[in-house]
């Protein structure tokens, strides 16, 4: 079964795509940092913040659908955390929730409009780096920047191995339904339980063939890896151009 | 005779191996495997192929006995050095590839051997090119087809250079398609390298010199010769 993971268009090409990934790293990094640390309620700020990520996406003609669409994953998360910033003190009474009579003030309005924004600004920025950079060339940015190397070495087994643990479950549940198990959830709890048993072992076994060839080949306990990086001038432009336009908006908003 | 003035690739004499458990898992094997020589093991599932299989570069270690490898004894303090020289293809390709990209796959045992930069591109270029999979190296193992994984499978070893290739059920589970593909990388690769495979196929039997049939743990028999080996 194939499947496609975040980093999906990452393999098309645009100048965004080319760019070195340190620059993106640290040219997003610094957006996120920027935009979290923007006065709440500044929404010409969060407007612009927008615009630039915008243009960026533009550039990088990763299909903005599908950009959009998968940043909203956070606004469930965090619109029921950010529930109670609704309830904070200060300004004046929006509005009371029908039926309770809670108050919810303009501040706890604008507090939490703001977290929404920011946080779903974050999440755009980070797709938008996810998207137009290759996952081996991710990490070996982030090796760059010194994430520590178990990190790294944890994310790179999870991309490798995340849909062949999803392949083996879905061909385990098709083996069980063709068996004619119950179709009511409740029913398959017991079955479902199994299930994630043998899954586990399966990959605990996986995880001892993988060490084994990796042992093979000279494995010592540290992951050595090949950085190629082939900075140019445009990555320099890139990082100046986009930082100072997030560090304007910041300050000017 | 001509066999015998070649030089002794393994050497493995009275190789005994428990299971953690304590269940006797190979009980005395005797075998010789030289230079240029293609090798075959065989036996039903469960003989211990797979186990002895680990102990010809050091995954594991016998109980009792000894494994040569060319000349060398293979222990804790000879294993780095003897993994250059012999190296396994695992059954699964799915345990063998475990980077993110085929470069990286294929560049790891380069990069643990300490090559320079320079170097390890070439050899992964090589590699890659000698399995007919250039232009692959910054795929996703998992978008890579069985067969493709199985090819790769071969490259990520082929970049360290050894001189003895051990291959576990190299055809296993490939379509008739795939696997004509893959005899005449295997035909290639016997050319260049001392092989041991441990096989079921019939047709693979026939790429082989001599064979040895294992049977519980242990040697049940040597086939010498092409034509018993068919």
């Amino acid at each position: 079964m194939h499947h496609a993971f975040i980093d999906k268009f990452s393999h098309l090409d645009s100048p965004i795509h080319r760019l070195d990934p340190r620059a993106k790293i640290l040219s997003f990094l610094f957006f996120v940092l920027i935009v979290v640390l923007s006065a709440n309620g500044d929404y010409t700020a969060f407007g612009l913040f927008f615009l630039l990520v915008f243009s960026v996406i533009l550039l990088s003609r990763v299909p903005l659908v599908y950009v959009f669409k998968h940043s909203l994953v956070v606004i469930p998360f965090v619109g029921f955390v950010g529930l109670s910033l609704l309830f904070k003190e200060g300004g004046a009474i929006a509005f009371s929730v029908p039926g309770f009579g809670f108050p919810v003030s303009s501040e706890g309005l604008r507090i939490f409009f703001s977290v929404l924004a920011k946080s779903w600004l974050s999440v755009l920025a980070m797709l938008t780096l996810v998207s137009t950079t290759r996952f081996p060339a991710l990490l070996k940015g982030l090796e760059w920047f010194r994430v520590p190397a178990l990190v790294l070495m944890v994310i790179s087994f999870m991309y490798r191995y995340f849909f062949l643990i999803n392949d083996e479950m879905m061909r385990m549940q098709a083996a069980r339904d063709s068996r004619g198990a119950p179709s009511k959830l409740v029913e398959n709890i017991s079955s479902a339980g199994s299930m994630i048993g043998s899954l586990f072992v399966r990959s605990y076994e996986r995880a001892e063939s993988a060490f084994l060839a990796m042992c093979a080949r000279g494995f010592d306990g540290e992951m050595k890896a090949l950085c190629v990086f082939n900075p140019g001038v445009w990555d320099f432009v890139f990082i100046i151009l986009f930082c100072s336009c997030a560090l304007v908006i910041k300050l000017f908003g | 005779m001509m066999i015998m003035e070649k030089n002794k690739a393994i050497e493995i004499r009275n190789l005994g191996y428990n299971y953690p458990d304590g269940s006797a898992a190979l009980k005395g094997i005797d075998m010789d495997v030289f230079e240029g020589e293609c090798i075959a093991l065989v036996g039903p599932n469960g003989a211990g192929k797979s186990t002895l299989i680990l102990h010809l570069n050091g995954l594991l270690f016998p109980v009792s006995g000894s494994v040569r490898v060319f000349g060398h004894e293979l222990n804790e303090q000879s294993k780095k050095e003897i993994r250059k020289q012999i190296n396994i293809v695992f059954q699964d390709p799915e345990s063998q590839l475990f980077s993110p990209s085929v470069f990286d796959d294929v560049a790891f045992g380069p990069i643990n051997m300490g090559l320079a930069r320079e170097e390890v591109f070439a050899r992964v270029d090589e590699a890659l090119s000698h399995v007919g999979m250039a232009g692959f190296a910054h795929r996703s193992p998992h978008h890579l087809s069985f067969g493709e994984k199985k090819k790769v499978s071969i490259a990520t070893v082929l970049s360290m250079k050894p001189k003895i290739i051990v291959l576990d059920e190299p055809t296993l589970g490939l379509d008739p398609w795939a696997r004509k593909d893959f005899m005449k990388l295997l035909e290639k690769l016997k050319k260049e390298h001392t092989l041991v495979i441990a096989t079921h196929d019939l047709e693979l039997l026939e790429l082989c010199d001599r064979a040895y049939m294992l049977r519980d743990g242990k040697v049940e028999r040597e086939i010498k010769g092409k034509e018993e080996v068919k």
